[in-house]
């Protein structure tokens, strides 16, 4: 039975494809935003529901300011504007908001990133943000002038040609993204571990674990809470900023609300409040994802599912299906992840 | 630019891999008119984003055109003419119009035509006319957020829980009513019944979810954050699973497809939306006199303001959430029937009303269902009016503002009691 079922799949395939994933740029940017949205929710106890917020001040800042030149067109600078942007988000999202409870905290953060969205699409922005065709413009995207072309091309010291073996063969310009984005996966990875080292991090632990007791010993939890969305935020941003290196463009279509749950999910697979959980879960939820996208695809190819059940361009839908399980099921059963511990991923924040 | 017209889709899609095939073609349509007069014989053609033209064609007796789009992108639609004699791009229109496709699907495109005649004798109702009726159709709105809403408030009210998955028990009640009305031919006069049924399964639905789901996870002692983000998995596999067997395509329920609108003094609406409003708001009247005064209604709210102390007086208080998820996802179905009956059907429709619901409850004070219906309204009214100042895209800005604003400054909402919230 098992043969027959394998017979119009070619597991290889599989298995090339679902592996290229995981170690792939979108794995590095979930990756990165995981880990700062692990600092919110996994060490701070924060229900931050609105981090493609972060994400989209990262990416949209970065962007204004590179095709505005406000900066002298200088990428660096045009980055270091995006980091600055989202630390202006941190502190308007937390200073009015920090003090609420859990769950409205949750609603607020999901409001405010789908107001920083929707403003980005208005008609009325459409001269600093592109509206709805986002930046760069058509044109110059055409042009090819964009600022992932500065970072994939004029930066990249690889020369030109093919890496690597069997499918997981990438090109210097794909190389060099992944390089850059698993090195800040790594950077932000051993900094939250050096937090969490620090006394500054015990305190955080002790706000998530019990507030009333942090602020009985005399600690400013308010202060903690924001400088904790503060440095979370600007790790999300840098995550943002990447995948707008590697798809070329910024655009409000990236920035929905479901892609916070994707990072979500990615966090809790891993394991919160766990230093290296979040990139454990983001590279077992991309060869999960795309493994089982890839196998549906081809055993409804080959007929094995028949096209009552699923049809070949349904198979996109099954990701986000797929996710809305992971997060039930894993919450249900294992709100640890994979290398989280038990009693540290317990939240109910109040 | 294919590579391009992929990376676009693939970015619609939150974030791509593998490249998909595109193997079902895309299609631009329209039907080239001024009122109800339709134009034969005008080219319309269509330019990529390359500049590249992508086709074009002349509108047939009918005055329809459709031209397939072979991949995903951004076009541009241009009415290239001949146009007749005393027909003209309305003012302040273009014969150009910008379409974004996100995925693959029909598209309708119009272009804004007038004739002479039209441009003499265009009047415009006074200000305050319009107001009014922007005020009207806000009230419609709001009725229907409220319906939708009080299931939302109530099961916090009863478990604690903020069901995010709410939304999708409105989306759910639409397109079931739909599938019932083309599947069982309940059209015109027997539409009523599909819509009986639906808001019957809309209940067994939230029963399922309460007995199914929710109820034993809260007795194996899951706290209401986790069950929080449950209920957000939830969505998502409900929203997925609704795209995949209902169809992308928004769909309009074929009973009352277009009316012809009836004036009453200066009100001028389609008759379904007077019915609408009278339901929505007969529907309110009744969930506040069975609240009010049935036992059910008086334990549902015993339990939601003091659980412990309702259990202790012999209030059984299990049944009693099995009944509020009953009656919330069923008013939540009727609410999702009546929007989709103003609007249309889609699968994406809680994703829509998601935060419009928040605000609606959030404003009113999570937990009590006249605040929900308070709230609702309220939201529709502020949304929907604001339109007659600002653009149309900004109406959803002015819902997420109350909400932010409301729960920064009185978390508790209108008709809360305040209580330790942070």
């Amino acid at each position: 039975m098992i043969m027959n079922i394998l017979a119009g799949v070619d597991i290889g395939d599989l298995l090339g494809l679902a592996l290229r994933a995981s170690i792939g740029v979108q794995a590095a940017t979930f990756a990165l935003a995981a880990v700062g949205l692990n600092l919110h929710y996994g060490y701070t106890g924060l229900l931050n529901f609105g981090v493609v917020a972060f994400m989209a001040a990262g990416a949209y800042g970065m962007a204004i300011f590179f095709t505005q030149g406000w900066l002298g067109g200088s990428l660096i600078l045009a980055i270091a504007g995006g980091l600055v942007f989202a630390v202006v988000i941190a502190l308007s999202i937390g200073l009015p908001s920090l003090r609420l409870r859990a769950d409205y905290l949750a609603i607020t953060t999901i409001a405010i990133a789908e107001v920083l969205r929707i403003s980005f699409r208005s008609q009325r922005l459409l001269d600093l943000t592109g509206g709805p065709f986002g930046l760069p413009s058509i044109e110059d995207r055409n042009a090819e002038v964009s600022f992932s072309e500065i970072v994939t091309i004029d930066w990249n010291p690889i020369s030109d040609g093919s890496y690597g073996f069997w499918r997981l063969k990438f090109d210097e310009q794909t190389l060099w993204v992944m390089i850059l984005g698993w090195t800040l996966v790594l950077l932000a990875t051993l900094l939250i571990w050096g937090l969490m080292k620090s006394p500054w991090g015990r305190v955080i632990k002790a706000i998530r674990e019990d507030e009333d007791a942090a602020r009985a010993l005399g600690k400013n939890v308010f202060s903690y809470k924001l400088q904790s969305l503060i440095i979370g935020g600007m790790i999300v941003a840098l995550a943002g900023i990447t995948r707008a290196m590697n798809t070329g463009f910024v655009e409000t279509q990236q920035f929905k609300p479901q892609t916070t749950f994707f990072i979500w999910t990615v966090l809790i697979l891993g394991g919160a409040a766990s230093v290296w959980g979040p990139v454990i879960g983001a590279v077992s939820f991309w060869f999960i994802i795309v493994f089982v996208e890839e196998l549906l695809r081809q055993m409804v190819e080959s007929g094995w599912i028949p096209s009552v059940i699923l049809e070949s361009n349904d198979v996109a839908s099954v990701r986000m299906i797929m996710m809305g399980i992971m997060l039930g099921v894993l919450m249900i059963w294992r709100p640890q992840g994979l290398v989280g511990k038990k009693e540290e991923a317990q939240i109910d924040v109040r | 630019m294919l590579i391009f017209a992929l990376a676009a889709f693939c970015a619609s899609l939150t974030f791509p891999l593998v490249a998909s095939a595109l193997d079902n073609e895309a299609v631009f349509r329209g039907t080239v008119r001024v009122g109800r007069e339709v134009i034969p014989d005008v080219t319309v053609s269509i330019v990529d984003d390359a500049g590249t033209e992508v086709g074009s064609v002349a509108s047939g007796d009918d005055g329809k055109w459709a031209i397939p789009i072979p991949y995903i992108g951004e076009f541009t639609v241009q009415l290239i003419g001949p146009l007749p004699d005393g027909i003209s791009i309305k003012e302040g229109a273009s014969s150009e119009v910008i379409v974004v496709l996100e995925e693959i699907r029909t598209t309708s495109v119009g272009f804004q035509l007038q004739s002479e005649e039209q441009k003499t004798i265009l009047e415009i109702p006074p200000t305050w006319e319009r107001l009014l009726n922007r005020m009207v159709s806000g009230l419609k709105v709001g009725l229907l957020v409220a319906l939708a809403s009080i299931g939302l408030s109530l099961i916090f009210g009863v478990t604690g829980l903020v069901n995010f998955a709410h939304s999708e028990m409105v989306a759910f009640g639409a397109v079931i009513a739909l599938v019932l009305e083309s599947s069982m031919g309940l059209t015109g006069g027997l539409f009523p019944i599909a819509v009986v049924l639906a808001v019957v399964i809309g209940g067994f639905l939230g029963l399922f979810l309460e007995k199914g789901i929710f109820g034993p996870l809260r007795r194996k002692k899951m706290t209401n954050i986790s069950l929080m983000v449950v209920s957000i998995g939830l969505a998502f596999l409900m929203r997925y699973l609704m795209l995949i067997y209902h169809g992308a395509e928004p769909e309009t329920y074929e009973s009352y497809k277009i009316q012809k609108g009836i004036s009453l003094g200066p009100i001028e609406l389609p008759p379904k939306d007077y019915y609408i409003i009278a339901i929505a708001f007969v529907t309110l009247v009744i969930v506040g006199i069975l609240l009010q005064r049935t036992r059910l209604g008086t334990s549902m709210r015993a339990v939601s303001d003091n659980p412990a102390l309702a259990e202790s007086s012999g209030i059984d208080v299990n049944r009693t959430i099995m009944w509020v998820w009953i009656f919330g996802s069923a008013l939540a179905g009727l609410g999702g029937i009546m929007i989709g009956l103003t609007q249309v059907v889609e699968w994406q429709m809680g994703e829509k009303i998601l935060l419009l619901i928040f605000a609606a409850v959030t404003l009113g004070g999570l937990g009590t269902a006249y605040g929900a219906m308070v709230g609702g309204i309220a939201i529709g009214l502020a949304s929907e009016t604001s339109t007659f100042w600002l653009d149309n895209d900004l109406k959803f800005l002015i819902a997420l503002a109350v909400l932010i604003v409301i729960l920064l400054v009185r978390p508790q909402g209108i008709l809360g009691v305040r209580e330790r919230l942070g």
